[in-house]
């Protein structure tokens, strides 16, 4: 399986699409936080606006910390959708370009084939976050500096610039997982269909179409929202609470394996199905 | 009697109501270049693609060496290599790193026989040029590199000269007969350019509507096929009765009769209809490989 696993990553990083989700987060983060440098005073204060007649605000408001924490909220749309470019690829790509066959040809299990991507795609998506992570850490420290963040959620949390290292590392640890589970799921997707574009086309069709079912928060859908998966790529921000709900954390962190699993579970059985014609 | 490498026993393969693959039974000995004549449709990949686990059979087994492949969790692939239909790879890695993949994966660590078999088909100058860049000719000869790498005792080609030109028909038939004779590995080539089959195979098979029509020895069933001629005419019912008459077997083919003929007695006999006055609109004696291919197939 390592060897497996070694020879899938061999792939990846020799794939050009791969640099592509690590250009796109270089150049969004870069312009974000460039913009943010400009003209961040100006709409910073604009969103705090009601806030300022209450309270008197001292220190650097825009820091490397917001900054994070802003960025972070691009786990819901973009950075599923440059996950999506490598894992979509993984089974559906060699298919449509007829290496599966090939590799299908040598002594392994098709289990160990579907897994030892997976793990590969994993570890992509491990490192497109911690890319991101280091992108808008570093690059904010750089231009901004440190500072106490103020979190605009149920009300308003301030915490102290030496409160916020554990939590952005288990809001990145969420969020990777969150990207774990799109990533099994684009792969599920990839195991069903012979070109890269349909995996890519349906995990953001899906993404999105939950994302809107739960951001309208109609009734009908009240009581299954907590199991959707999508409704927990932003249970990160649960780390910037004073008080964080464990609770909810550990419900949250076993509904996606849940998905993790079943996702790998039924492209797997697919998979091993499947006639290799192409 | 020759050891069996491969036997495949009343192999079918269903695609919902469609029969790709109906009741095929052959079996390959080892030394063999076996032929796998069809015509495009006839079940020859879809029968291959069984035999290296790529479509899962319906019904049927299929033993290489004696073991049953649908147990065996998949290491006899490491006696197979196989070339499909036409030679993929990945276009973005170089020869050499293609091949490095598929040797690891084949679970072997002696990276020297890359260049071994890039050497054997010629391609050890090119083995860090992208395959991406590479012609039809090359491609195919990486495909054939990529069989080798991990020693089989089995090749499986489909269609290996597919897109070559004349020139690279010819070398690619020198190159089966070397890995055959000199490195003593059983071959079976499936190809619609029966000359190719004619030319080095010592045994075939030939399947049509996934049905297998005729297995045997090259030679013999050329031989055979000497004895026929093939008459056409308005009136089939009276050649028919004039062979029925002189004692020879014949039998029914579409529009024609196909009749088992010594050589010698043709013209006497073709004399002989003609005082009888049945008129012939066509005699033909079937001789080469094509003429019983297209004859087995109608």
């Amino acid at each position: 399986m390592i060897q497996l696993t070694l020879i899938e990553l061999f792939k990846i990083i020799k794939r050009p699409r791969t640099y592509i989700g690590f250009l796109a987060i270089f150049l969004t983060v870069g312009a974000m936080q460039l913009a943010m440098f400009y003209e961040g005073e100006e709409l910073i204060s604009i969103a705090i606006q009601n806030l300022e007649n209450d309270f008197r605000l001292e220190g650097k408001i825009i820091n490397t910390n917001l900054m994070t924490y802003i960025l972070l909220n691009s786990l819901i749309i973009h950075i599923p959708i440059l996950i999506c470019l490598v894992t979509g690829d993984a089974i559906a790509g060699e298919a449509s370009s007829g290496t599966l066959r090939l590799i299908l040809q040598r002594p392994y299990t098709r289990n160990q084939i579907y897994l030892s991507k997976a793990l590969s795609g994993y570890l992509y998506t491990i490192s497109l976050v911690v890319f991101l992570a280091l992108m808008t850490y570093v690059l904010g420290y750089f231009l901004f500096g440190s500072g106490d963040l103020i979190v605009l959620r149920r009300g308003v949390t301030v915490l102290s610039s030496n409160d916020v290292g554990w939590r952005f590392f288990f809001a990145f640890c969420s969020g990777t997982l969150s990207m774990i589970v799109v990533a099994s799921l684009s792969m599920m997707i990839s195991s069903f269909v012979n070109n890269a574009i349909g995996p890519i086309v349906g995990t953001i069709s899906i993404i999105i179409g939950l994302n809107i079912i739960f951001t309208l928060g109609a009734p009908l859908f009240k009581d299954i929202i907590p199991y959707v998966f999508t409704s927990h790529f932003i249970k990160w921000q649960y780390f910037f609470d004073f008080e964080i709900e464990v609770e909810k954390l550990k419900l949250s962190f076993m509904v996606q394996l849940g998905y993790i699993f079943v996702f790998n579970a039924i492209g797997m059985y697919n998979f091993n199905r499947k006639d290799i014609l192409s | 009697m020759k050891d069996k490498i491969l036997d495949i026993n009343n192999l079918c393969k269903k695609f919902g109501d469609f029969t790709a693959v109906n009741d095929i039974s052959l079996h390959v000995n080892k030394g063999d270049i076996y032929g796998f004549l069809g015509p495009n449709g006839a079940g020859k990949s879809t029968t291959l693609r069984m035999v290296l686990g790529l479509i899962k059979p319906s019904k049927g087994e299929i033993l290489i060496n004696g073991e049953n492949i649908s147990g065996s969790k998949r290491k006899y692939l490491n006696s197979i290599g196989a070339l499909i239909e036409k030679p993929d790879f990945y276009k973005n890695l170089s020869a050499f790193d293609n091949l490095k993949i598929l040797y690891k994966m084949s679970r072997l660590k002696n990276v020297n026989k890359i260049k071994d078999v890039l050497n054997e088909v010629d391609l050890w100058d090119k083995r860090n040029q992208k395959v991406g860049g590479f012609s039809q000719g090359m491609k195919q000869r990486l495909g054939i590199a990529q069989t080798l790498i991990h020693d089989p005792s089995l090749i499986i080609l489909d269609e290996p000269s597919n897109g070559l030109d004349p020139q690279g028909q010819a070398d690619m038939r020198s190159l089966i007969l070397k890995i055959n004779k000199e490195m003593g590995i059983t071959v079976i080539i499936s190809s619609h350019i029966l000359s190719e089959i004619e030319k080095i195979s010592n045994r075939m098979v030939v399947i049509n509507n996934g049905q297998k029509i005729v297995e045997g020895n090259v030679e013999e069933l050329m031989q055979n096929e000497l004895l026929k001629v093939s008459f056409k005419s308005s009136d089939l019912k009276l050649i028919g009765s004039f062979l029925t008459n002189k004692k020879i077997q014949y039998e029914n083919k579409n529009d024609s009769i196909i009749a088992q003929i010594n050589q010698e007695n043709i013209p006497q006999i073709l004399k002989q209809m003609v005082e009888s006055n049945i008129s012939i609109s066509e005699v033909k004696q079937m001789r080469t490989l094509e003429e019983l291919f297209l004859g087995l197939i109608k």
